[in-house]
């Protein structure tokens, strides 16, 4: 599903000093895996992500999902693929707050630009139900607790569809009852669900309630 | 619903920092109201200047002493140095495509009466002057044919020279009037035509007395003009050839001029034409202050919503829908601008009309909302190409 290939990625800091967050990092995630990434701040492990995601881009090496080589994309391709096929759940929600708690989780539609099996607002409000913040379709996202926020970026992450769900950090903003109901919320998706889930965090027992567990140190995989 | 969401999150953005939103569209509506106000100056100084040529009667035919008009350049060569003679009045009166013949010796002069000073304008005339331009007596009477030959000490009041003087235009009829250091009697007062002003003459203040009485006096024999009358409008460029016939005969082409009151018209409008257009251009400097303002703004916003743009991005998000999301936003407080520029000029132009006739046409509307819509896109595509080339990844880190 996702296959990384001695991928590097310098980033230049200044006056010509480079500084490398990624080794040849090569790596195989397949369907419907539950994996975290795991190291301590500084390893490259947000740096892995993103490029993951499609955020960034490697300076060097190859990635490919589903197959498809990346680097051989431009920025709409790319673009489209991250709206489809990856849902994302960050550890700041990342929600916009001008938006009502429905536009955010519909956010992800807006930008799909080919039509869609299912109807996206009856979808949008089953997730919201689901992940019982019902009621809140018109609020806005400051006006809800932060255990509460992170389900609409769930709710954002799921409402593509996508097979796969990277997180990064997802229960960093929560007390333990709420990073609770996130994790297993988690679990759920990628058990009931068959979705591929990457969680990345430097939280040992986070990770160990994953079936694998990639290490990273010094951008390295170890 | 892509397009309503993109309006529906500008208006938003835009509303919530309100006073900054309208601070900039401030300079758009200055700059259209500017441009607006102006074009309907000059349109209806335009619409002015016809309407009172139309009153002053039509399909004329003035011969007048020089190249005076030409209609690639404007006035040229005056020359008035130039006059007529009896002469050419007598091979004038040959001509057959008009029904009147006009001649005119004008001159500044001042009324004297009742301890009071007037300077008018003097037509040495005939009787058919007050034919040809409409003018009409509201008391008293014009003078006639006989008049002429009696050589009669007798005058025509303009309205405003009668009111001036006497006081009530009433009081004018029968009264005398000191003229050139002779005593005229006055034997009307003719209707007001109103004007005057932006180097139009006004007729109010002129006064009309038989020529010969004027050419005795003054013991001259010249006319400085002849005003002819075509049959129709049609007939007027052939009537302009058959006087040309007969002038150049005498006279180079150069010495004097046949021209038609649209002529004239077309000349002293082309005049304030181009004034207009100066006023109008500076005006436009004022549009594109406004536009930097945008622009100015636009990038700010940027600036404060990198992290909503990495967030877009995140989820699909293509540069062009960053693009248009900024671009929906200048473009809308631009327009905003010209709308409430265009009301304001509007509103304004119902007040000035009170002082002076402005016109606001379809066009100057169609323009203004164009130019401000373009803009909005040409200064706001800069900041909003600069929100779209944000890297996703940095944006989206950004605190």
């Amino acid at each position: 599903m996702i296959k990384l290939v001695k991928v590097c990625k310098k980033y230049h800091i200044d006056d010509g000093v480079d500084f490398i967050a990624l080794k040849d990092v090569s790596l195989e995630i397949k369907k419907n895996e539950y994996t975290a990434i795991i190291g301590p701040s500084g390893s490259g492990k947000s740096t892995l992500m993103h490029i993951i995601g499609l955020l960034d881009k490697p300076t060097k090496g190859k990635v490919f999902i589903n197959e498809k080589e990346v680097s051989q994309m431009n920025d709409n391709q790319i673009s489209k693929l991250r709206n489809k096929f990856i849902g994302f759940i960050f550890q700041q929600f990342n929600l916009i707050n001008k938006l009502t708690v429905l536009e955010n989780v519909l956010l992800p539609v807006l930008y799909c630009r080919e039509k869609l099996s299912f109807n996206p607002e009856k979808r949008a409000l089953e997730l919201i139900k689901r992940f019982n913040i019902d009621g809140k379709e018109n609020s806005y996202p400051n006006k809800l607790s932060g255990g509460q926020q992170q389900r609409v970026a769930i709710a954002r992450a799921l409402v593509m569809d996508p097979p796969i769900i990277l997180t990064d950090e997802p229960t960093g903003n929560l007390d333990s009852k709420n990073g609770e109901i996130v994790l297993s919320l988690l679990e759920k998706l990628n058990k009931e669900e068959k979705r591929t889930v990457i969680i990345v965090t430097h939280d040992l027992e986070i990770a160990k309630r994953t079936k694998r567990i990639i290490k990273i140190k010094d951008g390295q995989i170890v | 619903m892509y397009l309503l969401s993109l309006i529906k999150s500008a208006i938003f953005d835009l509303s919530r920092n309100k006073l900054r939103a309208f601070l900039t569209t401030l300079g758009i509506i200055i700059g259209v109201l500017s441009v607006v106000l102006l074009i309907a100056f000059g349109l209806g100084l335009k619409q002015y200047i016809a309407d009172q040529f139309n009153s002053l009667g039509s399909n004329l035919v003035f011969v007048l002493p020089g190249q005076v008009f030409n209609r690639s350049v404007g006035f040229t060569n005056l020359r008035t140095s130039f006059s007529f003679d009896e002469k050419d009045f007598n091979s004038l009166k040959k001509v057959k495509l008009s029904e009147v013949l006009v001649p005119v010796f004008q001159k500044g002069s001042t009324v004297r009466a009742l301890g009071k000073e007037e300077i008018t304008t003097l037509y040495a005339t005939t009787e058919e002057i007050f034919k040809a331009r409409n003018l009409i007596p509201v008391k008293g009477k014009i003078f006639e044919k006989k008049d002429i030959d009696k050589k009669a000490k007798i005058v025509v009041l303009g309205y405003e020279v009668a009111e001036k003087i006497f006081g009530n235009i009433d009081l004018a009829v029968g009264e005398k009037v000191r003229i050139e250091n002779q005593t005229f009697k006055v034997i009307g007062v003719l209707e007001s035509k109103g004007g005057g002003g932006f180097g139009a003459p006004n007729f109010d203040r002129f006064i009309y007395i038989p020529y010969k009485t004027i050419f005795n006096i003054l013991g001259k024999k010249n006319f400085s003009s002849f005003l002819l009358q075509a049959k129709s409008e049609s007939e007027i460029e052939n009537l302009k050839s058959e006087i040309n016939k007969i002038l150049i005969k005498r006279y180079n082409k150069d010495d004097f001029s046949v021209a038609d009151s649209k002529e004239v018209l077309q000349t002293i409008q082309s005049i304030f034409t181009v004034l207009n257009m100066v006023l109008v251009g500076t005006g436009a400097i004022s549009l594109i202050v406004g536009g930097i303002g945008i622009m100015n703004i636009m990038y700010v916003s940027v600036f404060e919503r990198t992290r909503e743009i990495g967030i877009r991005r995140a989820l699909g998000a293509l540069e062009k829908d960053i693009l248009l999301q900024f671009l929906t936003e200048s473009v809308i407080l631009s327009v905003l601008g010209g709308v409430i520029g265009l009301i304001l000029s509007y509103l304004l132009s119902l007040v000035i009309r009170i002082f002076f006739p402005v016109i606001i046409d379809g066009l100057a509307v169609i323009m203004a909302l164009f130019v401000s819509s373009f803009i909005g896109i040409f200064f706001g595509v800069f900041p909003a190409q600069k929100a779209a080339k944000l890297s996703p990844i940095e944006a989206i880190r950004y605190e």
